[in-house]
């Protein structure tokens, strides 16, 4: 009965210490990826087993909701990564590691050697990657699968977070399409090691006021262009920019990405919620005010369900009357299914009040 | 017998012997934190393989201040979110369904279940569930750290750790009977 009602304390008190036999084959292929130590082994050196130096790369999106709902879900999605990790042996006497990352696609482009380097990059360095960037940001080679995403349906939202209103509350997670792209491939022969970067890299399109989570993983320290020094970060640029993750390894080599945001015009709905209908000239009409709208239908309903206004105008409104008599006071609610200019079909629904 | 510190010392140099002797020795408290992370044991052996290359590769950053086998369980925690994250394209929930309705002590788990069973259980949860679940009431993360981990809201990870809650309860209750 008591671990029935804390089932998290009695999972975890259960399974502490608990063990469980891995089977031969782990230490056998991890074996394998171990190199052997040097017969004398005099001189110090490090495995060269990988830190994954992956700048792995998933942009996702949610969309922005400022109140927050409750009531509503997000369907995920990342773009997945397709990378194989291999380590390899060290070449010789130092303490640098090598690393590769395979790429099962096929490059796009040829690698472009960039000078490993531990110093940091220089603007004007960076400024010439992300030119260099846009030239190899293309030939997707991988694109997600349009079909199993769905624009989510909001519940209802309560009055207090419609009160903040203007938010798009419909949050569709735009996945990004893979590319890989090698920004770093350094010099074997100065026995630099080998890292490739498998990254996101298409230019991705949001809509003003989205947030957009960006992700590295891999390395031991991060930094972003906006200063950033988490592995995730999350911004919602207010213009189409540009930005750059450098990721070190823990032999301090890094990796710099670069990618752009893209701002692209999204139909914008504001719905209010509450007026007042008692023909003083102010709030007399319940409706809801859009930008870039291409079609909209709203539908308002009292707490039994019954339809009290129904309308395709983004322009009409409701004036709390319903076969000529005034509805009384109180709570409704309401439904938009509306098109933005970008051409996803949205749904927005809460309460409002109608006050006498 | 080594002592930790040789032990940790030895595969430091790469000594396969002492890098043996750590794989043996935390292999099997390590594969249980994976497994509770995965969906079988298969998928669990290949994170253990991972964050051991990993543990070898960063061992020489290990300050012996701190437990080494909590550093490890990190390691192992961290990858194993990693493969979630990489897996999100496959995985997506929709549960618009209530949360708020929880069942409440219709049926009970008898005291007896084996570790064993439980972890059976936890590897039934779809992802998102077992992997917030895990991340708070086992490794005490907060909600805001799994929603920057994990990359969704908060409310997300307080629903999802109710439903696998709710779910691992009905689960237990079911395994019994």
């Amino acid at each position: 009965m008591s671990e029935y009602d804390n089932i998290g304390k009695f999972v975890k008190e259960q399974l502490e210490g608990h063990q469980e036999q891995p089977s031969g084959q782990v230490w056998q292929s991890l074996e394998k990826q171990l190199p052997s130590a040097p017969a004398a082994s005099g001189f110090k050196w490090w495995y060269a087993v990988a830190g994954t130096v992956v700048v792995a790369a998933a942009v996702y999106f949610f969309a922005f909701s400022s109140g927050d709902d409750v009531s509503t879900e997000k369907v995920h999605k990342k773009p997945d990564t397709e990378i194989v990790q291999q380590a390899k042996p060290e070449k010789e006497n130092n303490e640098q590691k090598s690393l590769i990352v395979e790429e099962k696609t096929e490059q796009s482009q040829s690698a472009q050697a960039v000078q490993n380097n531990s110093t940091p990059e220089s603007p004007v360095r960076q400024k010439k990657d992300i030119s260099e960037m846009k030239v190899t940001d293309d030939g997707s080679t991988e694109s997600p699968d349009v079909n199993t995403i769905k624009s989510r349906e909001p519940g209802i939202n309560t009055p207090q977070n419609v009160a903040e209103g203007g938010e798009i509350v419909v949050q569709n997670d735009t996945p990004v399409s893979m590319n890989p792209d090698p920004v770093f491939d350094g010099n074997e022969d100065d026995n630099a090691g080998k890292a490739r970067a498998v990254v996101f890299s298409e230019n991705p399109e949001i809509c003003a006021g989205e947030k957009v989570t960006l992700w590295a993983s891999g390395g031991v320290a991060y930094e972003w262009s906006t200063g950033d020094t988490d592995s995730v970060i999350t911004v919602v640029p207010d213009q189409s920019i540009g930005y750059s993750v450098t990721v070190w390894n823990d032999n301090e080599k890094k990796i710099t990405h670069n990618f752009n945001i893209q701002l692209k015009e999204c139909g914008m709905l504001y719905v209010p919620n509450a007026f007042t209908p008692n023909a003083d000239g102010y709030n007399d009409i319940f409706k809801a005010y859009g930008v870039a709208i291409e079609s909209f239908r709203m539908q308002i309903m009292n707490k039994n369900g019954l339809i009290v206004f129904e309308s395709e105008n983004l322009n009409e409104g409701w004036d709390g009357t319903y076969d000529d008599r005034l509805m009384p006071a109180g709570v409704y609610l309401y439904r938009i299914v509306y098109t933005g200019v970008e051409g996803d079909t949205k749904t927005k629904s809460g309460t409002l009040t109608l006050i006498r | 017998m080594a002592s930790e510190k040789e032990i940790i010392k030895g595969c430091i140099k790469g000594e396969k012997k002492y890098q043996k002797l750590l794989f043996d020795q935390y292999a099997p408290v390590l594969l249980t934190v994976c497994m509770r992370y995965s969906h079988d044991k298969a998928n669990a052996e290949d994170i253990l393989q991972e964050g051991f290359i990993k543990i070898f590769d960063n061992l020489k950053r290990f300050r012996s201040e701190g437990s080494l086998e909590g550093w490890m369980k990190r390691i192992m925690v961290n990858t194993a979110l990693n493969h979630y994250r990489a897996n999100l394209k496959h995985i997506y929930h929709k549960d618009v369904d209530d949360y708020a309705e929880v069942i409440a002590g219709n049926s009970k788990i008898r005291a007896d279940l084996y570790a064993k069973d439980i972890l059976a259980v936890v590897q039934q949860l779809p992802p998102g569930y077992r992997t917030v679940f895990n991340m708070f009431d086992i490794e005490g993360y907060s909600h805001k750290e799994i929603a920057e981990k994990l990359g969704v809201s908060e409310n997300t990870s307080k629903t999802q750790l109710l439903k696998a809650r709710k779910l691992l309860r009905k689960l237990l209750a079911d395994y019994e009977k």
